[in-house]
């Protein structure tokens, strides 16, 4: 018999106090922008896989590079968990356990322009802007996916 | 002690600091290029107080200094020197030991998602908690066995890996092999690996469910201070493997040479809203019908909020030639601001279980 007891209280406690994943009703559309150099054709899952380097190159070969928006985005809160799953800050801890190993998360920029920049001269660049931002693209750029409110 | 406990405590302030400064002078911005070298560590203390003694006193210091980085987007590498401080007295043999340890330092071919090689030391992939296994990245401070005791820690040779989708589900897969090499020395509560080769599955099952699978062939060498106790019966003859270099089982002299054995594991962890529960087990044995030596843990981490988490973990232990254990531990394990990880805990034993330390846990862990 283990000489330690949790109390049936600690537990109810505890799983009231879990701080479940809220909800995602915000109206915005993400746009998951790529370098015109990609042709995959991408889901959300490859989008996952992407941003949470589970897939680090194309299918020719070319080393894939996500880019995020700043931690503090509300754009980045609302891609991650449509994309992702998962509110941003739940993947914390995963990114300190891929650092662990080496693996450095996508680099951050701070706007949307920034984002497209980087992806209109950066060959296999993948980013997120704001739909609205990407009605005309830019030169070098193309609109893989929509994620729309669901 | 103090002295010793004062000493370590500034080190690791030291070496904490000093990695800020380190990391302040790399550029975060974005790399359209590789990194090629990138610093960074981790550092913890841990103090304990045994159940049978009033007295506190410093389990085990440990500094990380950890140097990774790219030189293509296809070739990168990754060095861990760790530098231990360790005293613990329910380990059997062992009261202090202080030591560095070349824990990792490989190079790495990628061809594709689906194939990359790894040449060098690496962390043996068994199990979930072994490849990341940093003191600021657990959930407790001491590490339940299945973790650890049937296998080591480290291998040194080749890897295959690669991960990709299955069905639309994340997966991966690890191949290793381990020559002999005796590059280090055994603690006394580890085991080195003298020849090796095994394998690792691992699928998201579904979203936030990890399933793994590991297994392999090995021969190993073992601390004498395991097979001391002359209360415990010796096993039967077991069936001749080839490649088993074991002389004589009869001689305690040819105790800790190496033993051909098959290595066994599962493991499964699931996160939802904050929860995680993870199970691992891992079996040795010398034939399928030989079971030698079985470990398993039950763990969960709940969230209590504010960073805050409650754990609770069960263990079953039944070590080469010894009897059949439970372990129990409760803790409390809190991600503070600036990426302190404070924990406390208490484990405990069943009067079977044989070398666990028990007692009362508080370490204090941090990212650099």
């Amino acid at each position: 018999m283990v000489p330690v007891r949790i109390p049936a209280l600690l537990i109810a406690g505890v799983l009231a106090a879990s701080p479940l994943a809220g909800q995602d009703t915000v109206a915005v559309s993400v746009a998951v922008v790529l370098h015109e150099d990609v042709r995959d054709r991408i889901d959300v899952p490859t989008v996952r896989r992407l941003f949470l380097a589970r897939q680090r190159f194309w299918r020719d070969g070319t080393p894939a590079r996500p880019v995020n928006q700043g931690a503090r985005a509300a754009l980045r809160d609302i891609f991650s968990r449509r994309a992702l799953g998962a509110p941003a800050q739940e993947f914390t801890e995963y990114w300190n356990d891929l650092w662990f190993h080496g693996t450095s998360p996508p680099p951050v920029l701070g706007s949307d322009q920034a984002v497209l920049l980087f992806v209109a001269r950066t060959p296999g660049a993948v980013g997120y802007v704001d739909a609205a931002s990407v009605r005309d693209p830019p030169a070098g750029v193309r609109v893989g996916l929509v994620l729309g409110a669901r | 002690m103090r002295v010793r406990a004062l000493s370590l405590l500034s080190f690791l302030l030291a070496t904490v600091a000093w990695g800020n400064v380190a990391r302040a002078q790399l550029p975060a911005a974005p790399a359209s290029s590789p990194e090629r070298i990138k610093l960074g560590g981790y550092a913890g203390i841990t103090l304990t107080r045994p159940l049978d003694s009033s007295s506190v006193k410093v389990a085990e210091g440990n500094v990380a200094l950890i140097v990774s980085g790219s030189l293509t987007p296809r070739i990168s590498y990754l060095g861990e020197l760790d530098a231990v401080n360790s005293s613990r007295q329910n380990y059997a043999g062992r009261q202090d030991d202080s030591q560095f340890e070349l824990a990792r330092l490989y190079a790495e071919l990628t061809y594709n998602d689906l194939l990359r090689l790894r040449v060098g030391r690496f962390l043996t992939p068994v199990g979930q908690w072994n490849e990341i296994h940093a003191e600021p990245l657990t959930w407790t401070a001491v590490r339940p066995l299945a973790s650890y005791r049937s296998f080591a820690k480290y291998s040194t040779g080749l890897m295959l890996a690669g991960q990709g989708s299955i069905a639309g589900r994340d997966a991966g897969y690890a191949l290793w092999a381990a020559p002999s090499l005796n590059l280090t020395e055994i603690e006394e509560d580890e085991l080195e690996f003298t020849g090796a080769f095994g394998g690792r599955v691992a699928l998201e099952a579904v979203r936030g469910v990890w399933i793994g699978a590991s297994g392999g062939l090995v021969r190993e060498r073992r601390p004498k201070s395991s097979f001391d106790d002359d209360t415990i019966p010796e096993p039967p003859e077991p069936p001749e493997i080839p490649g088993d270099t074991t002389e004589d089982p009869e001689d305690p002299e040819d105790r800790d040479e190496s033993h051909g054995r098959v290595l066994a594991g599962l493991d499964l962890t699931a996160r939802y809203g904050g929860f995680e529960l993870r199970a691992e087990a891992t079996w040795l044995q010398r034939g399928l019908d030989r079971p030698e030596e079985r470990t398993a843990f039950v763990q969960l981490a709940a969230p209590l909020g504010g960073g805050l988490f409650a754990i609770g973990r069960g263990e079953y232990s039944r070590p080469l030639g010894g009897q059949t254990g439970r372990i129990g531990l409760v803790g409390l394990h809190w991600r503070a601001p600036g990426r302190f990880v404070f924990k406390l805990e208490r484990q405990a034993a069943g009067a079977s279980a044989q070398a666990v330390a028990t007692g009362w846990f508080l370490s204090v862990s941090r990212l650099f």
